[in-house]
């Protein structure tokens, strides 16, 4: 995978142009909420993988990338929107650059395009779930177990291991499918060839007995054993090889369709009647009805599923896996109308393979009927025999029952008047035809017999190589499942151990003892987790919505440790632990430093303290920071810093623009004051709600420099250190003056302080506010680093005062006497 | 590291090579169709399974 090096912006999303040096380290946005952060995850998102997820995921049907990406000014030229992104590749050791525009997100431009480069784009690009928002969080956490499923199956590309056993499921039912038609073939051809050879039993010395007999008569060699090509007629001269035509045989074939025709009022009764009573059931009750046909045609869907679009309504889902649950879950929901559907279907087969017995014995009469010249009867039983094919067709499903009641009632097998007779009349043209001579009876006993036993035998091929393919097709089926299942298993055993150690991590001195349990069944994914010691429970049962952001994190973090292993080198993450108490995030910080060392995370927060925090716990620096001062559709996000903002505070002064400096200062000091505060550990007059203004923290800050400068003096003269000695006499007397400079416009900085009237000062009363706070904050600077000044330990007992980069670090603790 | 998936297949065709009742032209078939990616169409499944080993198409 990736780290991030450079990012370059224009026009994309609430961003006008905006260049970031990520420096591939983990890097914070913190602003206020509409100050643009989101904007610069969705870019980023966009420049790697083309794909917005605020765009494209749930709830987002109405907006598109082509028409929502682009900046709202830009809306009607998303061709001046794109992203430039350049990225380091770990694996590769080399860096490339992707461009992507807005108007044509498929096609990126990559530079250097070398397939090394290319391919590894494309890796990422695969890879959507880098990019983790609060809505995405809890998604893992607050869900039906099906959901959590299918969101963490997603999450870990577990789609396509589904695509590979719905695609294997499929092909074993179609081919068990084959295999059974072909068992119907073998069975009709065997019923046929013993009709001919007038035998009971299938054994091979009944079949022989008949065999040899005929082949006695005809002074041919009884045939000993038979076997896979033994030719039944084998011997009989070509040219004595008569027509198919046997008289006996025909008599038996006409009888066997007589006696059936005779008979089929007293066949398929329980069954016609078991599929009445179920039809009545139905029509008494329409919700039973109105459930059944919904279950039916969900049935019907669920089997032509190919894809995330959905057979029935054309409903475009996100994955094919989505699709199926929905279907499963409507039709669990009917389980009455459910065994119903099934024992109709039932009772609909069994009739059906009565109906496919009387086709199988009509065959023959068909043919014989033709080769008579007995045209309209054969057109009558050609008939009668495709109409019950039609039938059988329809006794497969129920829409085909319930159109079939009015028949059933009737008498399902429509049996033509005419046939009996028709029956009657070839079965006396038959007889009335000279016998055969013994010789010739032989003979065309045996072509025919020989006719029948090919028939079979091709039967019986067919089904061994159906059987074959189903074998192997099953076996391959339950093996995927039966190895997709160890591993599914094995995955969410590791992710579960891993999820509980992030989490007591975070919650350290908290929920030391939690524990988590996931457990797959069946599609479904619980999650369960222990509340301090009182019993599990799911996740959103007790703990409050800051442990279950908490949790969400973990999991997902758990999880792109499994799916990513060391290849988990960055991520995208928008807010997502918003609600997170102040004592947990400084434990995530940890849990990103130590559990995550080489993964660079882009964090955004509106929090400006929570931004504070990750520097202090050393997950980013200042040089990775970035704030967010506030946002116009203008100039989209304008960035804070400390450099930057005195030149955009003096452009607007010189500009005549009060108003907007007088805010960017406000802005800026509300923003560093608080943050020297706590660099000092300045005191201050002790708020429950926290809410500390620059009237009560300024003084307090300038008062605590002012005693830490006369400390380091005072500790340098212990040691004898002059150099100490007199840099920090001259910072005590900078300080000095620039706290007189500010004092004497203390009458426009109360103004501001209480009544916030610098936006109405004219120009010549601003400058010099400016210049004094310029000064003034400067004295907790350091020029080198633009690090703040701070003290070291935190506490009561500082030991020095120091910047980061140690240009100014200045010994507070005297020599011992 | 693998990805879950390439682990599933690798597995997948390691237990099947050792059912002897899967021919191992279908193993090597079945192989090259989820080693091409994407979803494996039903067709191309049925055509595999219904193949003659190579001594029977000759």
């Amino acid at each position: 995978m990736i780290k991030l090096e450079t990012a370059h912006i224009e026009e994309v999303r609430g961003i006008r142009k905006l260049d970031i040096d990520f420096a591939g380290k983990t890097f914070a946005i913190s602003g206020p909420n509409g100050s643009g952060k989101s904007g610069v995850i969705d870019a980023i998102e966009f420049g790697l993988t083309g794909d917005i997820g605020r765009l494209s995921g749930k709830g987002s049907k109405q907006l598109s990338i082509k028409d929502h990406g682009p900046h709202v000014d830009k809306v009607k030229f998303p061709g001046a929107a794109f992203v430039m992104l350049k990225v380091f590749f770990p694996k590769l050791n080399k860096s490339g650059t992707i461009t992507r525009k807005i108007s044509a997100p498929r096609a990126p431009t990559i530079e250097p395009n070398d397939a090394d480069i290319v391919a590894a784009f494309a890796e990422v690009a695969d890879h959507p779930e880098i990019t983790l928002s609060r809505r995405e969080v809890l998604q893992y956490i607050i869900t039906e177990p099906t959901k959590r499923s299918q969101d963490i199956q997603i999450i870990l590309k577990l789609d396509s291991i589904g695509d590979t056993r719905a695609s294997l499921n499929t092909a074993q039912n179609r081919l068990k499918g084959v295999q059974t038609n072909a068992e119907g073939t073998v069975d009709d051809r065997r019923r046929a060839l013993m009709l001919h050879l007038k035998v009971e039993n299938f054994g091979q010395a009944d079949v022989l007995d008949v065999v040899n007999e005929r082949r006695k008569a005809l002074e041919l060699a009884p045939i000993e054993k038979l076997e896979v090509n033994t030719k039944l007629d084998a011997g009989v001269a070509e040219g004595d090889k008569a027509p198919e035509f046997n008289k006996q045989s025909a008599l038996r074939e006409l009888k066997a369709a007589t006696d059936a025709v005779a008979g089929i009022a007293a066949v398929g009764k329980k069954e016609a009647t078991s599929m009445l009573d179920g039809l009545k059931r139905l029509e008494e009750d329409p919700a039973l009805l109105n459930a059944l046909q919904r279950r039916a045609l969900i049935d019907k869907g669920l089997s032509l599923v190919d894809g995330p679009t959905c057979p029935l309504c054309d409903h475009e889902w996100e994955n094919e896996g989505d699709l199926r649950e929905h279907l499963r879950v409507k039709l669990e929901k009917s389980k009455e109308a459910g065994k119903l559907h099934e024992a109709l279907l039932l009772s609909g087969a069994d009739l059906g393979r009565e109906a496919a017995k009387i086709v199988s014995v009509l065959a023959p009469a068909i043919k014989l009927a033709t080769a008579e010249g007995e045209a309209e009867r054969a057109a009558l039983l050609s008939g009668w025999s495709k109409d019950l094919e039609r039938l059988r067709t329809a006794l497969t499903t129920f829409d085909g029952i319930a159109g079939l009641k009015d028949r059933i009632t009737k008498g399902w097998a429509e049996l033509p008047a005419e046939v009996p007779d028709a029956l009657k009349a070839l079965t006396a043209k038959v007889e009335a035809k000279p016998d055969q001579s013994a010789k010739t009876d032989a003979q065309t006993f045996l072509t025919t017999a020989q006719v029948r036993i090919e028939d079979y035998r091709k039967g019986l091929r067919a089904l061994k190589t159906a059987t074959r393919a189903a074998d192997q097709a099953k076996l391959a089926y339950d093996t995927y499942c039966g190895v997709m299942e160890r591993e599914l298993n094995k995955l969410y055993e590791d992710v579960q151990e891993d999820f509980c150690t992030f989490y007591r991590l975070i919650n350290e001195g908290d929920e030391e003892q939690f524990t988590a349990k996931l457990t797959p069944d069946a599609g479904k994914l619980d999650l369960d987790v222990n509340f301090y010691d009182f019993g599990m429970y799911p996740p959103g049962a007790f703990h409050s919505e800051g442990h279950q952001d908490g949790m969400g994190v973990c999991l997902y973090l758990a999880l792109m440790k499994r799916l990513l292993g060391d290849r988990f080198l960055f991520a995208l993450m928008d807010d997502v632990v918003m609600s997170v108490d102040v004592g947990h995030r400084r434990q995530f910080c940890k849990l990103l430093k130590d559990k995550f060392p080489n993964t660079q995370f882009v964090i955004t927060t509106h929090d400006r303290l929570w931004a504070k925090q990750m520097e202090k716990a050393g997950l980013v620096s200042r040089k990775t920071s970035l704030v967010f001062q506030n946002w116009s559709v203008e100039t989209g996000p304008v960035v804070e810093s400390d450099d930057g903002i005195w030149i955009e505070i003096d452009n607007a002064v010189a500009k005549n623009r009060i108003a907007e400096a007088a805010a960017m200062l406000r802005n800026h000091v509300e923003f560093v004051v608080p943050m020297i505060a706590d660099d000092l550990c300045a005191r201050a007059v002790f708020k429950a709600d926290g809410a500390y203004d620059l009237g009560d923290l300024l003084p307090s800050v300038i008062g605590q420099l002012n005693t830490l400068l006369g400390k380091a003096a005072e500790a340098a003269n212990s040691w004898n250190n002059q150099a100490q000695k007199d840099d920090a006499a001259k910072r005590k007397a900078d300080l000095k003056e620039a706290n007189t400079v500010k004092g004497e416009e203390d009458w426009a900085v109360n103004k501001a302080v209480h009544f916030n009237e610098w936006a109405n000062f004219g120009k010549n009363d601003f400058v010099p506010v400016v210049a004094a706070f310029k000064k003034l904050l400067s004295q907790f600077w350091c020029e080198a680093c633009s690090s703040p000044i701070s003290i070291l330990p935190k506490g009561p007992k500082p030991e020095s005062l120091r910047c980061s980069c140690m240009a100014i670090n200045l010994n507070l603790k005297m020599k011992q006497k | 590291m693998s990805t879950l998936q390439d682990t599933i297949a690798k597995k997948f065709f390691d237990s099947l090579k050792e059912i002897k009742e899967v021919e191992p032209h279908v193993v090597a078939q079945l192989q090259a169709l989820l080693d091409a990616g994407g979803k494996p169409k039903v067709d191309d499944l049925v055509k595999i399974f219904t193949s003659p080993p190579d001594q029977e198409a000759k």
